[in-house]
């Protein structure tokens, strides 16, 4: 919203500021909102029953009450929930366009700005299924309206001897506060993802996180004393089996080992020494051998 | 003799009745031996019959027969003293081994020699040695005396397997003795060496 589109917001204002001026002083800031939604509300129940998915809760039959009805202390975006959820088949729509209640309501001041005519757009069913081409402009209309009511609480406050230039700064400043949160907030049946996802990864990841519910104990048997003493009894149990030794994969390579292989020097000289020849009988003839035995 | 058949070291005249233990061809002063077939189980009783020494004998007079055939083979005794070793052992096998007798071969344990005789007959003990000793006194005309080292042994092809070791009359009784006391062949073949060397020997 650009600073000119602020000061005709602002001269609209005024204008009613003015014209509210001499008339009597009456209560409107939550009563005038019941007759915005009772008007509007006929306006979508027309439209909405075939659109609104089974689950979804149907809003409450306030257009059957003649009477005007007590609004909620909801918020205004709250208020609003279910009639934005009827478009459900169109494609996600960006976060402006949300339709306003507000633009059936024949405003006195806001009606003669420039807008088209969004009641037409609302008993429209294609206008249902398919977001309008002037969203935009029904946005528009929905700030000035919330920045209405609250500029219409806030010149209850207002002393009749202010200036206008302080009714101005303040409605500048409303315009912003107020023009935030609506951007921001999500209504309940928006589509949006639940942004629980960043608080959830923090508890998961974060080392801050709390610690997890300690292990619940083993059922069975609880063993009383740690170690018993089979000498009172002496009986023995059976030795415990080894565990099993861990897999080859889960065991630590070892690091590479490189033997360090130290060699004796060559040897310079003969260990020993040889002298003569080692008797060695070898007969030639049988003669000679038998010789040899018969001289045993 | 059939005339149709080359002949043989054994001939066998069925008409007449007859085995003959021919001689080779180039044998000197040797002819052909009638032989007569003998069962084992008749020898192997002999000794129960008639006694050690006579069966000693008995064994001893066979195998003179073979070492005459031997000689006759190897030319003479001075043939025999002269053959190589391996011509004497063939000669003696071949003989012992168409009798019947087994299978023989020589070993020499340094100085010592021994005979053995694989898938003999079952013999009482010491008849072998007493075949070999006159084998080889008749083939090489020398007095030897045989010893018989660990008996008839049974072998692994069937019946059994006999070592004899050949020596003179006084190593022969030493081993017979230090057998007895229960010295094993090779401690035996250990002792000769050894009093060889003491009595001045060669070594």
């Amino acid at each position: 919203m650009n600073t000119n589109e602020h000061v005709a917001k602002l001269e609209a204002l005024l204008a009613r500021v003015n014209g509210r001026r001499g008339a009597p002083r009456v209560p409107v800031a939550s009563d005038s909102e019941p007759t915005l939604y009772s008007t509007r509300e006929p306006a979508h129940a027309a439209v909405a029953p075939p659109l609104v998915h089974p689950a979804t809760p149907k809003p409450a039959p306030v257009e059957a009450k003649p009477a005007p009805i007590t609004p909620p202390p909801a918020p205004v975006e709250a208020r609003l929930a279910p009639t934005v959820a009827k478009p459900a088949p169109a494609p996600p729509a960006p976060p402006t366009p949300k339709p306003s209640p507000v633009e059936a309501r024949p405003a006195p001041a806001a009606a003669k700005s420039p807008a088209p005519p969004v009641v037409e757009a609302a008993a429209r069913p294609a206008a249902q299924t398919s977001p309008p081409p002037h969203a935009v402009t029904s946005t528009v209309d929905v700030e000035v309206e919330v920045e209405e009511g609250e500029a219409e609480v806030d010149l209850e406050g207002i002393d009749e001897a202010e200036g206008v230039d302080a009714l101005l700064s303040d409605s500048v400043a409303d315009l912003d506060q107020v023009a935030g949160p609506l951007e921001e907030e999500v209504p309940a049946s928006s589509r949006r993802p639940i942004q629980l996802e960043p608080p959830l990864a923090e508890r998961a990841f974060s080392d801050s996180a709390p610690p997890p519910h300690p292990v619940p104990p083993e059922s069975g048997r609880q063993v009383a004393v740690a170690e018993f003493d089979g000498d009172l009894s002496g009986v023995r149990s059976a030795p415990a089996a080894e565990p099993a030794p861990p897999p080859a994969a889960a065991q630590a390579a070892p690091a590479a080992l490189h033997a360090e292989v130290t060699r004796p020097a060559a040897l310079t000289e003969a260990p020993a020494v040889f002298r003569g020849a080692a008797p060695a009988f070898q007969p030639a003839t049988f003669g000679e051998l038998l010789d040899a035995t018969l001289a045993l | 003799m059939n005339s149709q058949s080359a002949p043989g070291p054994v001939d066998f005249d069925l008409s007449r009745g007859r085995v003959d233990r021919r001689v080779d061809a180039g044998a000197k002063g040797a002819h052909d031996e009638q032989v007569v077939l003998v069962p084992v189980s008749s020898l192997a009783g002999l000794e129960k019959l008639a006694g050690l020494e006579l069966t000693r004998q008995f064994a001893r007079s066979i195998g003179v027969s073979v070492g005459r055939r031997v000689a006759a083979k190897l030319g003479s005794a001075d043939g025999v003293a002269k053959a190589t070793m391996e011509s004497f052992v063939s000669a003696l096998a071949g003989e012992i081994a168409v009798s019947g007798w087994g299978a023989l071969h020589l070993e020499r344990w340094g100085r010592a020699m021994v005979l053995v005789v694989e898938h003999a007959p079952a013999l009482p003990s010491g008849a072998f040695a007493a075949l070999l000793e006159g084998a080889v006194e008749a083939a090489a005309a020398r007095e030897v005396h045989a010893v018989a080292l660990a008996g008839a042994t049974p072998a692994s092809g069937g019946g059994t397997t006999a070592r004899v070791l050949i020596a003179s009359k006084k190593s022969a009784e030493h081993a017979r003795r230090w057998l007895v006391e229960g010295a094993g062949e090779a401690e035996v073949i250990k002792r000769l060496h050894d009093e060889s060397k003491q009595n001045g020997g060669a070594a």
